[in-house]
């Protein structure tokens, strides 16, 4: 019985000097935890004669009852009287979590894809080294074209094919018109090829590896102004709602009609003039207003022919346009040499 | 091409109101697009891009013609002066010149000689007019046939005659090793197959429609000389100004068909100026050989088929006037519309699209509405999706691991495969490169990433690298095999890209993994393994040797992984198996053994999966070769006691 007083009274001094909700926390486990002091009071009752018992066990659960009281009032106390706690400084920075970085072609080609499976366009790719064949004959390009001569394509040293012609790296996804066209055998066709292309030009705006997205529709009526809408959805989609693309007449071989696609540009609005503290100057980045996007047309009827689809009953348009292109004029990249894209140094891959 | 031409110059083929902006602004809508326009003194200076196939627009008078047909739609008035060049009244000499051309190199020559020639600063207004266009000028001869060039559309050259010597022009194709020397006195030394002008003695006279030749050209003391134009195959032409170099403008001209009834406007206004400032004193007849004249073709185009491929329904009227004002010959009968087009533009009016075009243009793109096509479902491959959508989920995987995605060209060097230990024999081969670092198309992304590693050495303590491309494996007879590879590469250790490549495949699910032997030359023998999934190879990962390190005088180590795209995520699946949750107690007991070549991890690993209360095994700690090993014990069917658990762990030695 002097037991109990005896935990009474200490139980009270430690009390008295509880100063935080752990300390508290360590005090109810002491007493009332399951090896605590009331378990082994509650357990040391069979040491007792049988008539000590009854009030021993009383006393034991009135103790109990008032130490829970007891905890339980100066948690409240506690609680009402926290104030902040200890300090930090929380200037300092957060733990570091790797980062990493994409290529910025990657995100160009992600976002270009989502753009374009939402209006139904499937994403294919085809080979990067092709035959003559698919990369000019079938496009419409005579022998004697410029553009496949040893100055404008890159030639792969094997033998010539004696249906397909010589070996070349492609330097445009538009070899991939054909490759689509035979796999579906029949229109429609809605696709987007994104792909590397290559072109023997090195210098500051021109990179010999390059990406190019093409566009493509070959279906039942399919006009200009099909063309037009597309362009226009993708402009808008990837630069922003405020933009519009206009049409210009071009010459390509395996599209008639033909067309430079432009776009307004995003820092003067396509004003050509842009504001500064001593009133309008001319635009830094474009001609009057607009930036040339890319190559579009008709697909030429000798283009279907090639792949046996009846230019009386189908036509279509395609477009070819540059991926570094459209990163420079989304992000407005200031590069003075477009070579560094291709060149890997960590500190210009680790901004992205 | 550019070119540039002169505001006041247009004038004299063009009557209009409209100013050179309101040019710019609606001749780059229709036409040749108007790149700049600049005050240039009293006159203004226009530079115009044309495209290849109108050459024929590629003059003062082409673009007076374009901006005939095109200013009115916008409510401009505009007419094409046409004009009738003055004969020269001088009295008719005898001299001529012996043309031959039995290899049929040229589609026409004019040629005229004058005699007694007046050599002279041009007239200012020459002078000025070639200057704002970007031309110098020399003395009146030579800049006559600049000028006419310009405002025709057609180059011109002038010879000395008595420099000639021979009265004679044969046109052949030059044999390899044969010299000439340029009008500006540089030497060339021919391949073979460029067309050269022989005066019938074997001497060259003439690289023509690309540059003159020293021996041939006009000098102070000329006095006899010959006005000449030639129209010789482009191709070769083309060729011969790319192959040395010599890229004037003749050749930017005659490299692009020019229409041979275009050299008669230009003759004819070149013999008129010589008229008017040269002085001369006698004219000779008229050379002209001309085998085959330009013929034009009709085209029959239904209204229908105009309307169908513009989508818009243009009125019949404007057709047959835009058509009109190109001066083409168009009649409308009933629904067919039938259109003669002018000798210059029969080199690309071949087809109805073509027609279309011209009709869409004038009428203006930027009349025209935008739609989308109605949309259909076309079914992407299976495999083009799969690989599509793991490329996207690998790159971002990688990426938030905090690794960096390279991008290196496809083409590498020759000391960049025999670096590796590759063979050049197994790479195809650029033929016409344009620099050694780029000669060959690459079979493996390692060598292009251990180079990432090395340029960037010292830039950043951490280097971890990853690149999905394709690698090219030539075929017999055929096109390369193009395989997709995921290289990854870093400057840390082993188990850092072991990790990595752990990490992902956890990331894709990837089933149970093998790693076996492996004896990839570039990799320490002892430091590497090769990945395997129920017999397919994945991949190999490993250290690379000490000695390729020094080959590249990488200072650190480089740890190297390449995997085949497409068996890497042949097995991976989006979501893994479910196992259903075990409510009973997990016993963990820890235990460390000494790693020897016989007791390595594998070893045992494999010794304590036999029993079948082992969950999981992790690595607590690698120190010096002892490795502690937390084994978790548990039954799916009751509570486990540490006794049970450790009798378990005991069976492992």
């Amino acid at each position: 019985m002097e037991q109990l007083n005896k935990y009474k009274i200490e139980f009270s001094r430690e009390l008295n000097s509880i100063k935080s909700q752990s300390d508290l926390d360590s005090l109810q486990i002491k007493y009332l935890g399951r090896k605590g002091i009331v378990n082994s009071l509650l357990q040391s009752i069979d040491k007792l004669r049988q008539e000590e018992r009854k009030e021993f066990g009383k006393k034991v659960n009135d103790l109990k009852t008032s130490i829970n009281q007891l905890i339980d009032a100066i948690r409240q106390e506690l609680l009402k009287n926290a104030g902040p706690g200890e300090f930090i400084d929380v200037s300092l920075p957060g733990k570091k979590y790797p980062r990493g970085s994409l290529h910025l072609a990657t995100y160009a080609i992600e976002e270009i894809s989502k753009i374009f499976q939402k209006i139904g366009f499937i994403r294919m790719s085809y080979p990067e080294v092709e035959w003559e064949h698919y990369a000019f004959d079938s496009l419409n390009m005579p022998k004697e074209h410029p553009a496949r001569d040893d100055f404008e394509t890159f030639f792969i040293d094997a033998p010539e094919h004696e249906k397909y012609g010589k070996m070349v790296l492609t330097p445009h996804t538009s070899s991939g018109q054909l490759r689509e066209m035979q796999r579906v055998k029949k229109p429609p066709v809605r696709m987007i090829n994104i792909a590397k292309c290559y072109r023997p030009n090195w210098d500051t705006s021109h990179t010999p590896m390059f990406h190019q997205f093409e566009g493509m529709v070959v279906d039942k009526e399919i006009n200009i102004t099909h063309l037009k809408g597309t362009i226009d959805y993708f402009a808008k989609e990837f630069f922003g709602a405020k933009r519009e693309i206009r049409l210009r007449p071009f010459h390509f071989q395996f599209t008639e009609p033909s067309f430079e696609v432009d776009i307004t540009c995003g820092i003067c609005s396509g004003t050509g003039v842009t504001r500064n503290l001593q009133g309008s100057v001319k635009c830094r980045l474009c001609k009057s207003g607009w930036l040339e996007l890319g190559g579009s047309g008709m697909i030429h009827p000798n283009v279907l022919k090639a792949v046996n689809i009846d230019p009386e009953k189908f036509s279509g348009w395609a477009f070819g346009i540059g991926v570094e292109r459209v990163i420079m004029m989304k992000e407005d990249l200031k590069l003075d040499d477009l070579r560094i894209m291709y060149e890997n140094d960590i500190r210009f891959l680790e901004q992205f | 091409m550019n070119i540039r031409i002169t505001h006041n110059w247009l004038l004299e083929y063009l009557d209009t109101d409209a100013n050179p902006r309101e040019i710019q602004k609606y001749l780059s809508l229709c036409g040749p697009s108007v790149e700049k326009v600049e005050p240039y003194g009293d006159d203004f200076a226009y530079d115009i891009e044309i495209t290849s196939n109108r050459v024929d627009s590629a003059s003062v008078m082409g673009i007076a013609r374009e901006a005939a047909a095109i200013l009115p739609r916008f409510g401009k008035k505009a007419l094409f002066r046409h004009k009738k060049y003055r004969e020269a009244e001088l009295p008719v000499n005898n001299f001529t010149l012996a043309i031959e051309d039995k290899q049929k190199l040229s589609a026409r020559i004019m040629a005229v000689i004058f005699d007694q020639v007046k050599i002279k600063d041009s007239p200012e207004y020459i002078r000025k007019r070639l200057a704002a266009v970007g031309v110098r000028s020399l003395n009146n001869l030579v800049d006559i046939t600049n000028y006419v060039m310009i405002e025709t559309g057609h180059p011109a050259h002038v010879f000395d005659f008595e420099r000639v010597k021979t009265g004679k022009f044969i046109i052949r194709t030059a044999k390899t090793g044969e010299k000439l020397v340029t009008l500006d006195k540089k030497n060339f030394l021919l391949k073979g197959g460029e067309i050269v002008f022989d005066d019938g003695t074997g001497r060259i006279v003439d690289l023509p429609s690309i540059m003159g030749t020293e021996n041939s050209v006009v000098t102070n003391k000329s006095q006899r000389v010959i006005f000449f134009i030639d129209n010789i195959d482009p191709v070769l032409v083309r060729r011969a100004s790319m192959i040395h170099g010599i890229r004037t403008m003749a050749a930017t001209y005659n490299e692009k068909s020019i229409d041979p009834e275009i050299a008669q406007t230009t003759f004819y206004r070149g013999i008129e100026l010589f008229g008017e400032l040269a002085n001369p004193k006698s004219i000779s007849r008229t050379i002209d050989v001309y085998p085959n004249p330009t013929k034009v073709k009709q085209l029959k185009i239904g209204l229908e088929f105009i309307h169908s491929r513009i989508g818009v329904r243009i009125p019949d009227k404007d057709i047959v006037s835009i058509l009109r004002n190109l001066q083409f010959g168009t009649e409308l009968k009933g629904d067919t519309l039938l259109v003669e087009p002018p000798s210059f533009r029969s080199r690309d009016m071949h087809i109805p699209e073509d027609v279309v075009e011209e009709i869409a243009r004038i009428y203006g793109y930027h009349n025209l509405p935008s739609n989308l096509q109605q949309p259909v479902f076309v079914k992407q491959p299976k495999a083009e999706e799969k690989f599509l959508e793991y490329q996207s989920k690998i790159k971002w995987f990688l990426k938030h691991l905090g690794l960096n995605e390279i991008m290196n060209y496809s083409m590498i060097s020759r000391e960049a495969i025999e670096k590796v230990g590759l063979k050049i024999d197994d790479h195809l081969k650029i033929k016409n490169s344009i620099s050694e670092e780029i000669t060959y198309m690459r079979t493996h992304l390692g060598s292009s990433l251990i180079q990432n590693i090395k340029n960037n050495e010292g830039k950043r303590d951490l280097l971890k690298f990853f690149e999905i491309a394709k690698t090219y494996k030539p075929r017999e007879s055929d096109l390369p095999l193009e395989e997709f590879k995921l290289g990854i590469a870093t400057n840390s250790n082993f188990y850092d890209i072991k990790g990595i490549s752990e990490a992902l495949f956890r990331e894709l699910n990837l089933p149970d993994y093998d790693y076996a032997s492996s004896d990839n030359p570039l990799l320490d023998k002892k430091q590497q393994v090769k990945v395997t999934i129920n017999g397919t190879k994945l991949g190999t990962l490993g250290t690379m040797v000490l000695k390729f390190r020094h080959l590249f005088g990488i200072k650190s180590n480089v740890c190297l992984a390449v995997f085949d795209f497409n068996n890497l995520i042949k097995y991976a699946k989006t979501v893994p198996n479910y196992k259903s949750i075990n409510p009973y107690a997990v016993i963990k007991l820890d235990k460390t053994f000494q790693l020897t070549p016989n007791c390595a991890y594998k070893t045992i690993a494999k010794a304590a999966n036999q029993s079948e209360l082992l969950q999981r095994v992790d690595v607590v700690s690698v120190y010096q070769n002892k490795l502690t090993l937390r084994f978790y014990y548990a039954s799916t069917k009751r509570n486990l006691t540490e006794d049970e658990a450790k009798k378990e762990l005991s069976k492992i030695s």
